[in-house]
């Protein structure tokens, strides 16, 4: 029976990260879609496997986070891992009849605190912990405002040069944006082929500089043959491949390794693996296999109605957009932060907004993600506790 | 008051606030992005200024409001 459970819960866990891998992979290439740059079938494969090829990019932090640093690790069971699934699932699907854009990253960890305390009382929360999750519940979206809002400026002042007609601006701005682009895909060329090998060691500084000067004197030729406005609009369709991508990417890494937490911490539990063990490598592909198909098979419904409501969508606003977004998840990965990735997107969303006017954000759903930010822990958790008094009854 | 401003200076008290309550090895996270939000409010407010300098000034020809002594 136990045995049972315990395959049963892992199978609710992984089915926990497809639905998460369902439902928000419209965050990361609605605008694709919406600018035509790729058919929603196409933007759907291609979100799916940068949500899959994120496990040899990013660590295991955020999963290490979820199942040492909410509540004591003593007192998880089988019982506690059940309870707090169900209770993010019953919180996500009332906040989702609600109307209201909850995270289900913070559903699951106040679905811990609640299936924890039910348990064993108030003294097993790790406040330290839970600490550092509630403050980026907030921080995470302002960083996002902070670089959308930079990005789009930045972005625009180097644009607006660019098609000027001859002249130091223009040259000043071919420059920047040649050096800014090289440096950025010769450290992400690097950083990713580091990471692949698992060669944790410092960048070869000299190597990065090199290949930078080398890709930033290919974006100078070709630059000088932007002259027209629709040319730059055509770049920026480009541009938004690697942007969603690298979205994709920040999303399989943060939102697939809370599973990989939840399931940790069942291995933990029940003696499969030691107290200070890493995250097995069947667990980590396992995760991102659930959240990868999770955007095949579910994505593409929601994002065809996602890109045909954002007709609005301007591309270099969602390249600047899922730009900060995939930096703030990318950061809040390799530190270990458990985010939401819904939030992050939506902050960056209301910078780029706010670069043209404070009236263009619609501010009836950043309030709704304001209550969902303050209910969903506390809710989550009551719930939580609730299922794991019944369980707890029952057995 | 720009109102845009008025937005980044809120985020910017908002993150101060929250550098108290975060954990000491990510609170500089905290105080760079409350620095960074004011640098944004502050250059809000002068991209605000210098649009209302550089707004041509409305001329609004004087309304000429009859009364009775008039006639």
């Amino acid at each position: 029976m136990t045995t049972f459970a315990f395959y049963a819960v892992i199978a609710i866990a992984l089915l926990f990260d497809f639905v998460n891998g369902f439902h928000d992979a419209a965050n990361s290439i609605a605008t694709v879609v919406a600018t035509r740059v790729l058919t929603p079938s196409q933007a759907v494969v291609w979100a799916a496997s940068f949500n899959f090829i994120a496990f040899a990019v990013f660590g295991t932090k955020v999963a290490s986070a979820i199942a040492k640093g909410v509540v004591d690790q003593k007192i998880i069971s089988i019982g506690v891992i059940f309870a707090a699934l169900m209770g993010a699932v019953f919180w996500n699907v009332l906040t989702a009849w609600l109307g209201l854009p909850s995270s289900s990253s913070h559903a699951l960890v106040g679905g811990i605190v609640g299936a924890g305390v039910a348990k064993a009382g108030g003294h097993v929360v790790i406040i330290e912990g839970l600490r550092k999750i509630g403050v980026f519940i907030i921080y995470s979206p302002l960083v996002g405002v902070a670089l959308g809002f930079t990005l789009m400026i930045v972005v625009t002042w180097l644009v607006v040069g660019l098609l000027r007609p001859n002249g130091a601006p223009r040259v000043l701005a071919q420059l920047a944006t040649a050096c800014i682009l090289g440096l950025v895909l010769s450290f992400a060329g690097f950083a990713l082929v580091h990471a692949i090998r698992r060669q944790h060691g410092h960048l070869n500084t000299t190597m990065v500089v090199a290949v930078a000067a080398v890709v930033a004197v290919v974006f100078m030729i070709a630059l000088q043959r932007l002259r027209k406005p629709s040319q730059a609009n055509k770049s920026f369709r480009v541009m938004q491949l690697f942007s969603a991508a690298a979205f994709s990417l920040g999303h399989g890494a943060n939102d697939a390794q809370k599973t990989m937490g939840i399931i940790l911490a069942l291995l933990i539990a029940a003696k499969k693996v030691g107290a200070n063990a890493d995250v097995p490598t069947w667990v980590v592909l396992s995760a991102h296999t659930a959240i990868g198909l999770g955007t095949l098979f579910g994505g593409w419904r929601i994002v065809r109605t996602m890109g045909t409501k954002l007709t609005k969508l301007q591309p270099m606003g969602g390249v600047c957009a899922e730009t900060a977004a995939a930096l703030t998840l990318f950061f809040t990965s390799a530190k270990g932060i458990p985010v939401s990735t819904t939030h992050t997107i939506a902050g960056s969303i209301v910078g780029v907004g706010t670069s043209n006017h404070l009236s263009a954000v619609n501010w009836g759903v950043a309030r709704r993600v304001l209550w969902a930010w303050i209910l969903t822990i506390p809710g989550s958790a009551l719930v939580a506790a609730l299922v794991y008094g019944a369980v707890h009854a029952v057995s | 008051m720009d109102r845009r401003a008025v937005f980044f200076f809120a985020a910017c008290w908002v993150c101060r606030e929250l550098t108290l309550h975060t954990p000491k090895n990510l609170r500089y996270v905290g105080v760079i992005l409350a620095i960074w939000l004011a640098i944004l409010g502050i250059a809000s407010m002068i991209d605000n200024s210098s649009r209302r300098k550089n707004r041509p000034h409305r001329t609004v020809a004087p309304v000429h409001v009859e009364s009775p002594h008039d006639s």
